[in-house]
This record gives structure tokens, C-alpha cells and sequence, in this order.
């Protein structure tokens, strides 16, 4: 059976991330790490796959046309998807040093005003509205 | 990974890039901004498309070209692009031959 390369990409980034989970608890069970740490761990993975999501999100396959319009759709893409990525990558690293509870309200936002700026953008490239 | 430093190393394929940033574009519109020859982009258009920086699309007797960059390609690209790599490989190759000729005229 032939599986999508995509599809393999996924299946082999949801082991890694049930992989992840087993060995933070693992190490939890074991007394080498706390609770605290193990949600911290598990909210950097959560972070870094928003991140690596994001970054493919442009190369998904988009019949835009070749003029000025698919242009300024292709533009909402590139900036949703540079906004996701790194607020995925601000995600992951708030989760690991903020102290809590300011790294969930940290990540929240960043992802909060990423999504913002991606239907922000979206609606401005489309021409929804125009900014003076 | 190998294939697309490969697109990136060269400042024709990176222009090539960066006018498909601004729209998707016909394989005629991009190569009016060059002065190269229609084999020549076809070879530059063909390293991206293997390198899976561009979409092709045939509509009819056009080819579309769309840009099909990850984040992560699009920041190698402006890295590229800022510090000019190949730049100066390309123009000393340039020299090289041009020195050259000039040789076998003399």
C-alpha cells in the first residue's frame, strides 16, 4: 500500500509526539523530573509543531492565478504562515523559561496574534479593506 | 535539502524567486527581466521545479509558475539574497572565461 508523503510526514511527527509524552512520563514515574516539567516539556513539542506545521502551510499546492490578485493571495499565505511559525517558535520557548502561569498567557497571545495577523492580512490582501 | 542550496546558490534562480514573490508569473513574463537564452531559463526553471521551490502548471501553451517556498526556504532565501552567495563564484567565473577568449583571440 502506497502512503502520501505528506500523510508519512504526519504519521512519523504523531510518533514523535506520542513518543515524547511516554518518555516525559516515563521520566516522571522514575522521579527524574516533576510534573511541572513534564508539562513544560510537552507544551514546547505542542509549540514546535505549530512551528514545523506552519512552515509547510506555503507549500501546499494553491491554484492562484498569474496576476495581481493571485499575487496578493499568495502574500496572505507567506504571512500567515511566517506569523504561525514563529509564534509556534514563541510558543515553545515561553513554555520552557516563562515562569507560570505567564507561559500560557504568553503562548496564547502569541498564537492569539498570530491567527490576528494571518485573517488580518488575508482580508487586507483580498481587498477586504485597505488601511489608510 | 542538497538540491535547494543548490536553487539557492545562484543569483538568476534567486531572481527568478524573488519576482515570483511579488505574483505567480507565465515561463514568457519571467524570462523577459533576463537576457539569457531560452534553454538557459529553461535549466534554471528546471533546478528549481526539481529542488520543489516552484509549481508548474501547464494552462494550455503557457506554463505558470508559482513560487513554493516553506518559511523556512523563504528565510535561506533572504539570507541568500543578503549576503549575495554565488555571487562572486558566478562573477569570477565570468572573468575566467572572459580572460580566456581573450587569450585564444590573441
Amino acid at each position: 500500500m502506497m502512503i502520501s508523503k505528506p500523510i508519512q510526514a504526519g504519521l512519523v511527527w504523531a510518533g514523535a509526539l506520542i513518543g515524547s509524552a511516554i518518555i516525559l512520563k516515563a521520566a516522571q514515574t522514575n522521579h527524574l523530573i516533576g510534573a511541572d516539567a513534564v508539562t513544560r516539556g510537552y507544551q514546547t513539542v505542542l509549540g514546535l509543531t505549530i512551528a514545523v506545521y506552519a512552515n509547510f502551510m506555503t507549500k501546499q499546492p494553491a491554484k492562484t492565478p498569474p496576476t495581481e490578485r493571485g499575487g496578493r493571495m499568495q502574500q496572505a499565505r507567506r504571512v500567515s504562515a511566517w506569523a504561525m511559525v514563529v509564534a509556534g517558535l514563541i510558543y515553545a520557548t515561553v513554555s520552557l523559561l516563562v515562569p507560570h502561569p505567564y507561559d500560557t498567557y504568553l503562548a496564547v497571545a502569541a498564537v492569539g496574534t498570530a491567527a490576528v495577523v494571518g485573517v488580518g492580512n488575508a482580508i487586507r490582501c483580498l481587498g477586504g479593506f485597505k488601511p489608510k | 535539502m542538497n538540491t535547494v542550496f543548490k536553487a539557492l546558490a545562484d543569483p538568476t534562480r534567486r531572481r527568478v524567486l524573488e519576482l515570483l514573490r511579488a505574483r505567480p508569473m507565465t515561463a514568457g513574463e519571467l524570462a523577459e527581466h533576463f537576457d539569457f537564452s531560452k534553454p538557459t531559463m529553461s535549466a534554471h526553471f528546471a533546478v528549481l521545479r526539481e529542488a520543489g521551490l516552484v509549481d508548474v502548471e501547464k494552462s494550455g501553451k503557457t506554463v505558470i509558475y508559482r513560487l513554493k517556498l516553506s518559511v523556512l526556504e523563504d528565510a535561506l532565501l533572504g539570507f541568500a539574497g543578503t549576503f549575495g552567495l554565488g555571487t562572486r563564484a558566478k562573477s569570477s567565473a565570468v572573468a575566467k572565461s572572459n580572460a580566456l577568449r581573450k587569450g585564444i583571440a590573441s
